[in-house]
């Protein structure tokens, strides 16, 4: 079983890349599970058609959380990929990250923890413990990185690559960097900056997805790009993208840079 | 339980902010505390709590609710379980109520604030926030409760007084062991001067009195470091103000002198009595003269106090305890020097 996490910055497009991954993996003939590790819980829109899932931690607050069943909040969407949203408190009160690993737990004590493949679609440029959970507590061993070329996402993945490092410190922590996913916005240089990223840490560039307008129109009609354009280069990217990941066998520890290093690095691949 | 009261030291100021708040707010004598948090801080305080009084003489023990956050609480927020508490307390008829966070509490962002408006307006309630990661100590506890207190007072309704003057004494230390013993020093002060301590804000105060407050005449602080509580304590602007309580044969003297200046009363006939009292105190101590003795360095009192017994202060001479806190008026120097003379 493998267990990944896309972290990124909020915004970035893990959402939509941990979707179409989740999609290319089903249909190809992998059990998966997506499980969304965010209060706004629309990480599995376009797997479920737009339907909306009733989040784990609204029915743990509505009936405790022996009262919730797991074909409550585990759903089958497009090509058998299995989809659960953790949800989160009200905005301004509460503890999400400490929601999101009480959902792990109960995942786990139901047995629902079990695929070939689990994506989490994590936030990651919220700085509080509770979202780096995951990856303490073993959920996630292989975290991708989702950025784009702006200097503001590579930020929250450096940031994020310093909670790995720390992490990697602790005897019993299985959390590892597998690589870096380029989600592109369209700048010139963004592949060659973030590669140059991906290598400063200690990493590599496993995916450059381009932006495409298809994503769009996917959206519209409530579907992934694999379902909506089968056909499309884009859904080739993602098709790539998850077949690179079922072979990688990378997991590095990451060096992360200072801010100074990550400014000089984004100054030097700056566009012409 | 001691026979007698110790002069050995003893810090009772350790703990985080909750515990300090905890220490003035459980001393309102009709008060009911809540402490909004995991029934882990209220557990590990109450305990601390229990067995300072337990060496206080008929202490009364204070009483206290959690409302036990867990898991769900922390992650969904703990607003409804405050509520329930809140609820709970007001059915319990206290003379006030205090609602004390935790640092569980503030993490996870509940507005304390909010939910007591349900208590209804005839009973007051006060708010103290104290998670203790926020930073601060017991100290901090302390002062941000007799502050919030001080909101309270302002807002209760004028107490029925006698025509006597208030004087109000302001943060005494409630788990110091002496701290009744330094009190009924300075009332025995006091009525030299024809005056009584009229508020003790707080220790053992029921709520109505600390509408005394607002009102009082003179403020008596315990020690130094609670003049920026004092200044913000909502007296009549002017309120005189002695900034702590006397240690010393001559300060105790200035006191007595300071209040008459304050209360404009007449002071020299209560310092000639005081004075007298303290030679029969030296009097019965006149034995240790000579004696060679080391004192820490740097207390002006305890040097005073040297001279006037005719010690002699020698790098090689017998250490003397000094007990910390200080000890209070001429009633602390005589306890200090019956220790004195067993250590020589
Ligand atoms: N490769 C792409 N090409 C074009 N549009 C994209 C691409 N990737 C993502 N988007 C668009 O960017 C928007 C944000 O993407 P998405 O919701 O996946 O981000 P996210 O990182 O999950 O955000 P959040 O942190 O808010 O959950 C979406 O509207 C999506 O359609
Ligand atoms: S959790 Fe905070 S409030 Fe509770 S006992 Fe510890 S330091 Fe004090
Ligand atoms: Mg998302």
């Amino acid at each position: 079983m493998k267990q990944i996490a896309l972290y990124g910055k909020g915004g970035i497009g893990k959402s939509t890349t941990s979707a179409n991954l989740s999609a290319a993996l089903g249909e190809s003939g992998r059990s998966v599970l997506q499980v969304g590790c965010d209060p706004k819980h629309d990480s599995t829109r376009m797997l479920m058609h737009g339907e909306p899932l009733p989040t784990v931690l609204e029915l743990v607050r509505e009936r405790g959380a022996t009262g919730v069943a797991l074909e409550d909040v585990v759903r089958t969407g497009y090509a058998g990929v299995r989809c659960v949203e953790a949800g989160g408190p009200e905005p301004g009160i509460g503890c999400a990250g400490r929601g999101i690993i009480a959902t792990f737990q109960l995942l786990e004590e139901r047995g629902a923890l079990e695929a070939d493949v689990i994506v989490y679609d994590v936030l990651g440029d919220v700085v509080c413990g509770g979202f780096a959970m995951p990856m303490r507590e073993g959920y996630a061993e292989e975290v991708y990185l989702v950025t784009s070329g702006e200097l503001m996402s590579l930020y929250a993945a450096n940031n994020i690559a310093k909670a790995i490092a720390r992490l990697a410190e602790r005897p019993r922590c299985r959390c590892r960097l597998a690589g870096v996913i380029l989600n592109a916005k369209g700048i010139e240089r963004e592949e060659e900056l973030v590669t140059a990223f991906a290598t400063a840490i200690g990493s590599r560039l496993v995916a450059a997805i381009p932006r495409d307008r298809v994503v769009q129109l996917a959206e519209l009609h409530r579907q992934t790009v694999i379902e909506y354009a089968p056909d499309s280069t884009q859904a080739g990217v993602y098709r790539q993208l998850a077949d690179d990941l079922l072979r990688t066998t990378d997991r590095a520890i990451p060096v992360p840079l200072t801010q100074d290093a990550l400014e000089s690095l984004a100054f030097a691949h700056a566009p012409l | 339980m001691p026979s007698s009261p110790s002069l050995l030291p003893t810090p009772r100021s350790e703990g985080c902010t909750l515990a300090g708040a905890l220490s003035v707010a459980a001393a309102v004598s009709d008060g009911l505390t809540v402490v909004h948090g995991p029934a882990g801080c209220a557990h590990h305080h109450v305990s601390l709590l229990l067995t300072t009084l337990l060496d206080q003489p008929g202490a009364r023990m204070p009483t206290l609710l959690s409302d036990d956050l867990c898991e769900q609480e922390v992650i969904f927020g703990g607003e409804g379980t405050l509520a329930r508490a809140l609820d709970d307390a007001v059915s319990r008829s206290p003379g006030s109520i205090a609602v004390l966070s935790t640092c569980v509490a503030e993490a996870i962002g509940d507005d304390c604030e909010a939910v007591v408006t349900r208590v209804p307006d005839s009973l007051p309630v006060v708010v103290i926030p104290v998670g203790g990661f926020l930073g601060g100590g017991f100290l901090e506890g302390e002062r941000t409760a007799l502050q919030a207190y001080g909101r309270l007072a302002s807002r209760l309704p004028v107490s029925e007084r006698s025509d006597e003057p208030v004087i109000a004494l302001v943060g005494e230390k409630n788990l110091e062991f002496e701290a009744d013993t330094h009190a009924d020093e300075l009332g025995r002060l006091l009525g030299l001067l024809d005056l009584e301590v009229g508020l003790r804000f707080i220790r053992e105060a029921p709520t109505s009195e600390l509408g005394l407050l607002p009102g009082a005449d003179l403020l008596v602080l315990r020690e130094p470091a609670l003049g920026p509580v004092a200044d913000r304590l909502p007296v009549r602007p002017g309120t005189p103000l002695i900034d702590g309580f006397p240690v010393g044969l001559s300060a105790t003297i200035e006191f007595l002198r300071a209040v008459g200046a304050a209360m404009n009363l007449d002071a020299d006939s209560a310092c000639e009595i005081e004075i007298a009292h303290q030679e029969t105190v030296l009097a019965r101590f006149a034995g240790l003269a000579g004696s060679r003795v080391r004192l820490p360095a740097g207390a002006g009192w305890l040097a005073e106090l040297a001279d006037a017994l005719d010690l002699v202060p020698a790098p090689d001479g017998v250490p003397l305890p000094v007990p910390e806190p200080a000890p209070v008026g001429t009633a602390g120097i005589s306890r200090l020097l019956s220790r004195w003379r067993r250590a020589l």
